[in-house]
């Protein structure tokens, strides 16, 4: 039982804080289906304001798991959001920590019982 | 199951159901396949076939009660022609409905089927397949630009249209100047001669698509539709038409109709029923996030 709590220790502390976030792993699941995506749909989906989603933009953006990139079409401005590299790693990475922590929790449940 | 369980497979639960609803919104393939699947129903007219004025003889050197091979002269050319014979034991010539036409000439216009040339339409038929290809890989292009100023999910549409005009261009290409200097015709035979080649065109840039929409079962439906137009190039379909038991409306000069009918059937219900099923995933969708 200690192995598996040490275990546990161990997952949640390789959990990455910048892609923990909910909205901005939200951010980074959409990115990863959709390749390239408008800043709308990202406000609109993930039902945030706009200065709130572009706080979390701005955090990806800064550690190199997003580009911005921003442009016109017609008079209107637009602004298309693509996952990178870096990006797509560290959200498969999250996703299979969380796929693993739940397994393991699971398994501890089952063996109180 | 712990609050700690619960909170984790709710998170991944909400990951997958943004995957789902992401993907769902992103596909327009339905749009491709719809749009060609009438521009294949359109050309039907070209493919009427009758017994041509330009035959000046037929010569019958087999024998068949049904589908035989001709040697037919036109306009100083001796052509192998496939008709409705008449051509019985012992009968010296034969006539009839003609089938199809190998050997043609690939002059006159007629560079996508230099082989398909009866009633001088095959040259309509080249300007009527060269005009559809252009404009369908235009307008899927379009579509998917417009889509995505509407949904803000952008698909890359771009490889697939270069993709179709290229493979257009090349078919062009061989047949408009380099057969005609080489004096016969290069991949002679079936697959210039049933004047189905631009449905072969049509599903390779129908396959970029699909990889570019990153989706396995488009790109199941597309491989799919490379066997049926190479079935529809490279075979009379109304054989098998008959087999069923449904050829009956497709004999003399409705011959070629099967050819044209099945991959355009293809393409249809394949449009319809990917359009019905995202519409339905969208709805599901809809009403989980309501509740």
């Amino acid at each position: 039982m200690s192995n598996d709590l040490e275990g546990l220790h161990g997952l949640t502390a390789s959990l990455d804080d910048i892609v923990h976030q909910k909205n901005r792993l939200g951010i980074l699941t959409i990115l990863h289906e959709g390749r390239t995506v408008e800043f709308g749909y990202l406000k609109e989906t993930l039902n945030l304001t706009a200065g709130n989603l572009s706080q979390h933009l701005s955090v990806l953006e800064d550690s190199g798991l997003i580009k911005i990139e921003k442009g016109y079409e017609g008079r209107r401005g637009k602004t298309w959001i693509t996952i990178t590299r870096a990006g797509t790693k560290a959200l498969r990475a999250e996703v299979a920590t969380l796929r693993t922590l739940l397994g393991l929790i699971t398994m501890m449940e089952q063996l109180k019982k | 199951m712990t609050d700690q369980d619960a909170s984790i497979e709710s998170v991944l639960g909400d990951v997958e159901l943004l995957r789902t609803r992401v993907k769902n919104e992103r596909h327009g393939f339905w749009f491709a396949l719809v749009l060609f699947g009438i521009l294949t129903l359109g050309s039907l007219g070209f493919y009427w076939q009758r017994l041509s004025g330009g035959i000046s003889s037929l010569h019958c050197p087999g024998l068949g009660t049904k589908s035989v091979h001709c040697i037919a002269t036109i306009a100083g050319t001796s052509q192998k022609v496939e008709v409705i014979s008449t051509c019985v034991k012992g009968a010296k010539s034969c006539s009839g409905l003609v089938l199809s036409l190998s050997g043609g000439n690939p002059s006159q216009m007629n560079w996508l089927n230099p082989g398909f040339n009866l009633n001088q339409s095959g040259q309509w038929l080249t300007l009527y397949w060269s005009l559809a290809l252009i404009i369908g890989f235009t307008a899927v292009f379009v579509f998917y630009q417009h889509r995505a100023s509407i949904t803000g999910l952008r698909v890359k549409s771009w490889p697939a249209v270069v993709i179709g005009f290229g493979v257009l261009a090349l078919a062009i290409l061989f047949n408009a100047v380099l057969q005609p200097s080489g004096g016969t015709l290069l991949l002679s035979g079936d697959l210039w001669v049933r004047g189905t080649t631009p449905i072969l065109i049509m599903s390779f840039g129908l396959l970029a698509l699909a990889v570019l929409e990153r989706s396995i079962a488009y790109m199941i439906y597309a491989l799919g539709f490379i066997g049926v137009a190479l079935l529809a190039t490279l075979y009379d379909v109304v054989n098998f038409f008959d087999w069923l038991g449904i050829g009956a409306p497709f004999q003399g000069g409705a011959h070629e109709f099967p050819n044209i009918l099945l991959p355009a059937a293809y393409l249809l219900l394949g449009g319809f029923v990917t359009w019905a099923v995202q519409h339905d995933v969208g709805v599901a969708l809809a009403n989980d996030v309501h509740e």
